[in-house]
């Protein structure tokens, strides 16, 4: 069936709260989402199932902990990705340690949707990609959907998972369209290979597999055979694939939309310098955004996001540099 | 020394300025069995005991890390868990070893977590702060100060949804009434009319900070009614009270009344943890220390239960002193538990990060 990647994320939505009459869906706005990836599920499944909460985003996100813990499978939409921010205490201190501090009395089926609207003029406060926080906190899964048939699966993977789960959809994304399989299940945890190659590796996050890919016929043209992984989910990070990959190319290039410093592919990257470092035959190269809060005029945030330019730059240049 | 006395009781009186009205739900409710109100006494000397020996064995190097004790406090611990029933949900707070004991936990784990051991309810991983026990509808203690009430009220909304008839209740204080998310879920519980009891313990300070300092009124029961919530203010020394202004909070409940705000008042003996650091603060002068002192004379919970139960034939003095060493005899036995069980394997330390 073709669909658009917010499509997907109604259709596997619509799915599990078919399949399972435990699962319910929080959110802000929730039951009339501008996007439409909510469109019509309060009609379908009711207000018990589909709840407006007030702007609470520490409350909505605690009930949906204390709700997972006592035997509901909760899903939360906070909507946009900073919005994360204010539930900061529920998701750091609660979600991610409950099942380690209470030593596994509890499951967890929580899934924590946000968006990240970054190139879309969203200025400071709207336009972050905070993948990397949540990575160093322990305890949370983290997945990256950058296509319809991911953002289908991810999610339906993300929503029956036992554990805390944080769902980043990407909005740049939102209206791709593929055909998408709706019996292919995708376990959180596995990268996938976009395409093979055999000169350079290049490992993306998010919205950049899209970049990435775009840019391919003029990586062919420059006789550069590039091998693209998408990485698919950040935590657990299916860092075999990656491995097996640069062990072939011996060289990388990672492109995140996250800033640059301690970002997913800075983690990426010191990984494999400490276990690849002799198949390496080039230094790694990072292609993220740069350490500046996210400026609202259009040439200002081209300035600093990683672009199809600057990834290009970026593989050509590791591709010419010679020890 | 008589004038100061009368200052004292008169900052007394203030302090515990109750509403008026409160005592009359008590009357709803047929009196405790003879042998329920002992039990009640059992409970709070159990907890006393247990609390006493933890702050000795935190002196002593022997227990690492915070620990908070409830001594003073037991009287709402009992009173609250005595009249939940077992499959009713509690969510506790960094001071939560009373809530524990009342509620039924096994001493010897609780002790052993509080160790640090492998025998311990959490095997080990989570410490005085996080003690928790789903057998006995325990889900689990955070430490940062209110961050237990939106995990409460989700597990009200879980009752709800799934019509389980069981109440959640959630214990915070004085201190946490300053946070966000009391007003959040406050706001929440109403809008749902989700089947929880907030359970304020207001014993007036913050670690350090007294809360005449911080907070615009001195009676935060008040705050629920902005939210449409009913609330009570009681004598949170009084068991007897506690247990009876719980009973008829579970009964608005289950008549479908939403949400209740009970505010307890009450006092904390010991300071705001255990240990030689903590100690030393008693000496800095941020409470009056004569005020304390008053407290822990004449409003001690279990002092006063001891002799209302004595005055009224229900117990003798022999008695109680046969449930002091019996208790003693019990907490005995779980520090030699605790002792004597193992430290986690290191391997646990990669365990149950993620639920497998």
């Amino acid at each position: 069936m073709k669909m658009t990647y917010g499509t997907a994320i109604r259709e596997a939505l619509l799915k599990e709260l078919e399949d399972d009459k435990s699962v319910v869906l929080f959110g802000e706005d929730i039951q009339h989402n501008l996007y439409g990836y909510t469109d019509n599920l309060v009609n379908i499944f009711g207000k018990k199932r589909v709840i407006n909460t007030p702007l609470s985003e520490a409350a909505i996100v605690g009930t949906a902990v204390g709700a997972a813990m006592c035997g509901l499978t909760t899903i939360v939409d906070l909507t946009v990705a900073n919005f994360l921010y204010v539930a900061m205490d529920q998701i750091a201190n609660m979600a991610a340690k409950t099942n380690y501090m209470y030593n596994g009395q509890f499951k967890l089926p929580l899934t924590i949707m946000v968006s990240t609207l970054y190139n879309s003029s969203s200025a400071a406060q709207h336009s972050d990609r905070p993948h990397p926080i949540f990575m160093n906190t322990p305890g949370l899964k983290i997945v990256v959907p950058s296509c319809p048939q991911d953002a289908y699966s991810l999610l339906r993977s993300a929503i029956v998972d036992e554990n805390p789960v944080i769902y980043f959809s990407d909005r740049s994304l939102f209206y791709t369209k593929e055909d998408v399989d709706v019996n292919c299940n995708i376990k959180i945890g596995q990268a996938s290979v976009l395409t093979e190659g055999s000169d350079i590796t290049v490992v993306t996050i998010s919205g950049c597999s899209k970049i990435a890919m775009d840019l391919l016929p003029e990586l062919i043209n420059e006789n550069i055979s590039a091998e693209i992984i998408d990485v698919r989910s950040l935590v657990p990070l299916d860092i075999n694939t990656i491995k097996k990959s640069v062990r072939k190319t011996g060289r990388v290039v990672i492109a995140d939309t996250a800033h640059k410093s301690c970002s997913a592919a800075s983690e990426i990257s010191s990984i494999l310098a400490e276990d690849l470092f002799y198949d390496l035959k080039a230094p790694i190269g990072i292609v993220a955004y740069d350490d500046v809060p996210v400026p609202f005029a259009k040439n200002l945030e081209l300035q600093i996001m990683p672009t199809k330019e600057k990834i290009y730059q970026k593989v050509v240049n590791i591709m010419q540099f010679n020890k | 020394m008589n004038k100061n006395i009368s200052r004292i009781e008169s900052v007394i009186k203030d302090t515990l300025k109750i509403n008026p009205e409160r005592a009359d739900e008590t009357q709803k409710f047929i009196d405790m069995e003879n042998s329920e109100k002992i039990s009640l006494l059992r409970k709070m000397i159990r907890i006393r005991r247990f609390e006493e020996k933890v702050t000795n064995y935190k002196l002593d190097g022997k227990i690492l890390g915070p620990v908070h004790t409830c001594v003073g406090q037991e009287a709402v611990n009992v009173g609250v868990c005595s009249a939940l029933s077992d499959h009713d949900y509690i969510v506790g707070n960094h001071r939560s070893h009373g809530y524990m004991i009342a509620k039924g936990a096994k001493i010897n784990l609780l002790m052993a977590e509080i160790f640090g051991k492998s025998t311990g309810t959490n095997g080990g991983k989570g410490g005085s702060m996080h003690v928790s026990d789903i057998s006995i509808g325990s889900l689990g203690a955070s430490g940062i100060v209110g961050s237990g009430l939106p995990v409460a009220c989700g597990a009200a909304f879980a009752s709800q949804y799934k019509n389980d008839g069981k109440i959640t209740c959630v214990f915070f204080g004085d201190g946490a009434s300053n946070e966000g998310t009391f007003h959040e879920c406050m706001n929440l519980a109403s809008i749902w009319k989700l089947p929880i009891i907030f359970l304020l313990e207001n014993n007036g300070v913050a670690v350090t900070t007294l809360l005449k300092g911080v907070s615009a009124s001195l009676d935060l029961y008040h705050r629920a009614q902005s939210y449409g919530i009913s609330s009570k203010q009681i004598d949170g020394q009084n068991v007897e009270e506690v247990y009876y202004t719980v009973k008829s909070a579970i009964a608005s409940i289950k008549e479908g009344k939403g949400a209740v705000l009970i505010e307890a008042k009450t006092c904390r003996f010991h300071e705001h943890q255990e240990g030689h650091a903590y100690l030393r603060m008693s000496d800095v002068g941020y409470r009056d220390k004569q005020e304390v002192n008053y407290w822990i004379a004449n409003k001690d919970p279990i002092k006063l239960f001891s002799n209302k139960l004595i005055a009224e034939d229900i117990i003798a003095t022999s008695e109680i002193e046969h449930i002091y060493a019996e208790e003693n005899h019990n907490i005995e036995n779980a520090i030699a538990y605790a002792d004597i069980s193992s430290f986690p394997s290191n391997e646990d330390a990669y365990s149950n990060v993620f639920i497998k």
